[in-house]
């Protein structure tokens, strides 16, 4: 993580600070205090329900939007045009020119960010090929399927090389072929240091692909940070366990009050599902690490125990979570 | 959902199957940060990349060129400068001589005469159709008499200038024969009534009608190039694009790009159709009205620019109120309320006076009022270039309101927006 003091050009591996966000839309309070950063080298990924305010947040980090308070910083300096020319965006709701040939839309968006026309010209082809679609590059775009569109909109982001990227739900409406290609290129991107930041709605997707989560709920952060971390924290401590030949005792355990902490959550013959403490959303542990020591010794002095193993919460359960 | 273990691996397991080769790419060329002008230049460029590679706009250009052309060239084809033509059977040196000295005498009549060996050959050549008429020595007259014959309709018109023609060759023979001069002679035999035009150097004429053509130019190019920037705003702005390029390049560089792209366009097309008449002037021999009109159209073509351009950055403000293309016919109702009035006053507000002068300062009436003051002599240079600097004035602020209402309105996707809302949705950023 590097902290540059202000700089002409804004560099690879810098980091996006968002810092106190506030938007609001007349009596609307569209974006609330805001606030959270976007790490070089890591995909970060933005959920929230529609109309949560992640459209709106990446159009203020990109100037199409002015909060009302707050501040966006990229390396250090506030975001000003010369920084958004370096920045990749593809917004939620495509935009290219349908009748434009791809190629030359792909330059002269790259020459708009400051590309040379050669420069431009040559990565709109190295990408193009990438996706598939260098045979196409004189074609206009509307004859383009909808899905090849998609792909023009990805290279269009990436074009000029940027030093952050954005992209609003980037995979909806792609094939899983697609999914994977810009899954690839977006890792690629993160690995040479930037900031990635991307909303969607597929939860799995983000929790399968995000060294980040922010989580954002009616124009509020509620819930921002390394995805495992957040899984683990966001929910009390449970674990799954298999013993032989009935988990029934488990029960009594509980109502024994021997093992301080544990909750029986769910027994399914040999299975059962049971909490150990509880952990503040905040991640302050407030069950001792003992615990789930203890519950296997209590367990193997009844028999043996086939299995027993913590179980995190996924994102889509930590989100619910999160919103409720 | 049980599974603790990062499912990221797997996926990314899944994904090194995908057709990407994965080879690092090089940083592309960068320049460097775009600043405004540039960035005109581009979003410009782009416009007029698109348009001359747009078959609608290269076909409708071709008509209205060759519409001008053809106006041109095809009553010249037709009427041939006005002459008619006649072919006449001669028999006889005396009709031969005759029809010559007609021929001279009546610019609009082209007589040619055929030889015919007597009467019978050449009445036969009329009834054939090979002649139009016959020219013969009349019968029984020792005078000089002549006849003309015609198959069924009586060429009136040769039959005049056959008879004026003789006549006068008469009348100078008796003269001559009863001994008058020569100045005597043609003191009697020249034309008693002459003309005199009051305007001969036919000035006045030309200018009304380049005002009249500049203006109906002006006019079409306003309303059809306008439209076509309000649709070239309001398609960004329906196909989204326009987000990616309000992060990356000033709202006033895409509004004046746009304006500048358009203008060049416009005037390159208004060149071609220019240049298209006159050759075509100048292919049916009416070169020496090039002259005059050349000199004159170049003040109208300068204020043409200035205010074409100050009108279209007010109608690119219409497009992007609009939502949607079918929004524009509501949304440019202002702008058609700013072009029509002005082009009608324009073209019968003409002669010198208060009122001429007056509207050669109003900005939206200058383009058509000044240039016409000039060419009538009404104005000198410094008030043309007073006149200029008013619209010039005029579309800085204009692109300023427009820059707003642009912005106020861009990112209103849903529905048309307003003035008053696109203007307050601006204020706040």
């Amino acid at each position: 993580m590097t902290t540059t003091t202000t700089a002409p050009t804004p560099q690879r591996g810098s980091v996006l600070e968002l810092e106190g966000i506030t938007r609001r839309f007349g009596t609307v309070t569209a974006l609330d205090d805001v606030s959270f950063t976007v790490s070089p080298g890591r995909l970060t990924g933005f959920v929230g329900a529609n109309g949560a305010g992640k459209t709106t947040t990446m159009r203020t980090v990109l100037g199409i939007a002015t909060p009302d308070a707050g501040e966006v910083r990229f390396g250090g300096a506030p975001v000003g045009l010369t920084a958004r020319q370096s920045f990749g965006y593809m917004p939620e709701e495509r935009g290219l020119y349908p009748k434009m040939p791809v190629l030359a839309q792909l330059v002269f968006l790259g020459q708009l960010y400051g590309l040379t026309r050669s420069g431009a010209r040559e990565a709109a082809m190295t990408l193009l090929e990438r996706v598939g679609l260098a045979e196409r590059s004189g074609d206009r775009l509307d004859s383009l399927s909808l899905g090849n569109q998609q792909r023009v909109q990805v290279v269009a982001s990436l074009v000029h090389d940027p030093v952050l990227l954005l992209l609003d739900e980037p995979f909806s409406g792609l094939d899983p072929v697609a999914v994977d290609t810009l899954a690839v290129l977006l890792r690629e991107r993160a690995a040479a240091g930037v900031p990635v930041l991307f909303s969607s709605h597929q939860l799995e997707l983000v929790e399968a692909l995000c060294d980040d989560v922010v989580i954002l709920d009616a124009g509020r952060v509620v819930a921002a940070g390394r995805a495992g971390e957040l899984r683990e924290s966001a929910a009390p401590h449970r674990y799954r366990i298999v013993v032989e030949p009935d988990a029934g005792f488990l029960r009594e355990l509980a109502a024994t009050g021997a093992l301080a902490g544990l909750k029986v959550l769910d027994v399914d013959g040999p299975t059962a599902l049971v909490e150990l403490g509880a952990r503040s959303p905040a991640g302050a542990a407030a069950s001792s690490p003992a615990d789930d020591q203890a519950l296997l010794r209590a367990a193997l002095e009844r028999g043996p125990v086939r299995e027993m193993r913590r179980v995190v919460p996924t994102l889509a359960e930590l989100y619910r979570e999160a919103t409720a | 959902m049980s599974t603790v273990s990062d499912t990221r691996d797997a996926t990314h397991g899944g994904s090194a199957s995908s057709p990407v080769d994965g080879t690092p790419r090089s940083a592309p060329e960068r320049r460097a940060a775009l600043t405004t002008l540039p960035a005109t230049r581009l979003v410009a460029a782009r416009e007029i990349a698109v348009k001359l590679r747009d078959k609608a706009f290269l076909i409708s250009t071709a008509v209205t060129l060759a519409i001008i052309a053809g106006s041109i060239l095809v009553p010249a084809l037709f009427l041939d400068g006005g002459a008619e033509e006649h072919d006449v059977a001669a028999v006889g040196p005396v009709a031969t001589a005759a029809l010559t000295d007609a021929g001279k005498g009546a610019p609009d009549l082209r007589l040619t005469a055929v030889p015919a060996a007597d009467a019978v050959a050449a009445e036969r050549a009329v009834s054939s159709g090979d002649v139009d008429a016959a020219l013969l020595p009349a019968p029984g007259g020792q005078d000089g008499g002549l006849q003309l014959v015609a198959d069924d309709t009586a060429p009136s018109d040769l039959l005049d200038a056959l008879n004026a023609s003789v006549q006068s060759q008469r009348t100078r023979a008796t003269l001559s024969d009863l001994g008058a001069s020569a100045d005597q002679v043609s003191a009697v035999t020249s034309a008693p009534v002459t003309l005199r035009l009051l305007d001969d150097s036919g000035t006045a004429q030309v200018a009304s009608i380049v005002a009249i053509v500049f203006a109906a130019l002006f006019f079409f190019t306003v309303f059809t190039f306008g439209f076509q920037i309000a649709q070239s705003v309001t398609e960004e702005k329906a196909s989204r694009v326009v987000e990616l390029l309000v992060a990356a390049v000033p709202i006033r560089a895409l509004l004046v790009g746009k304006v500048a792209g358009t203008s060049v366009l416009a005037v390159g097309q208004m060149v071609v159709l220019l240049a298209g008449g006159m050759l075509a002037l100048a292919a049916t021999g009416q070169g020496d009205l090039i002259a005059t009109v050349a000199p004159a159209s170049g003040w109208f073509l300068v204020f043409f620019l200035l205010g074409f351009t100050m009108l279209s950055t007010l109608w690119a403000a219409a497009g992007a109120l609009a939502a949607r293309i079918e929004d524009l016919q509501s949304t440019t109702v202002p702008m058609q309320m700013l072009v029509l009035p002005p082009f009608f006053v324009g073209v019968y507000v003409t002669t010198p006076g208060t009122l001429l002068t007056a509207l050669s300062y109003v900005p939206f009436t200058a383009p058509l009022s000044m240039p016409r003051r000039l060419l009538i002599g009404d104005a000198s240079w410094w008030e043309a270039l007073v006149s200029a600097g008013i619209i010039a004035a005029t579309t800085v602020v204009l692109v300023a309101v427009a820059s707003r209402l642009y912005r106020g309105s861009l990112l209103r996707t849903g529905s048309k927006s307003s003035v008053k809302a696109a203007w307050a949705a601006a204020a706040r950023g």
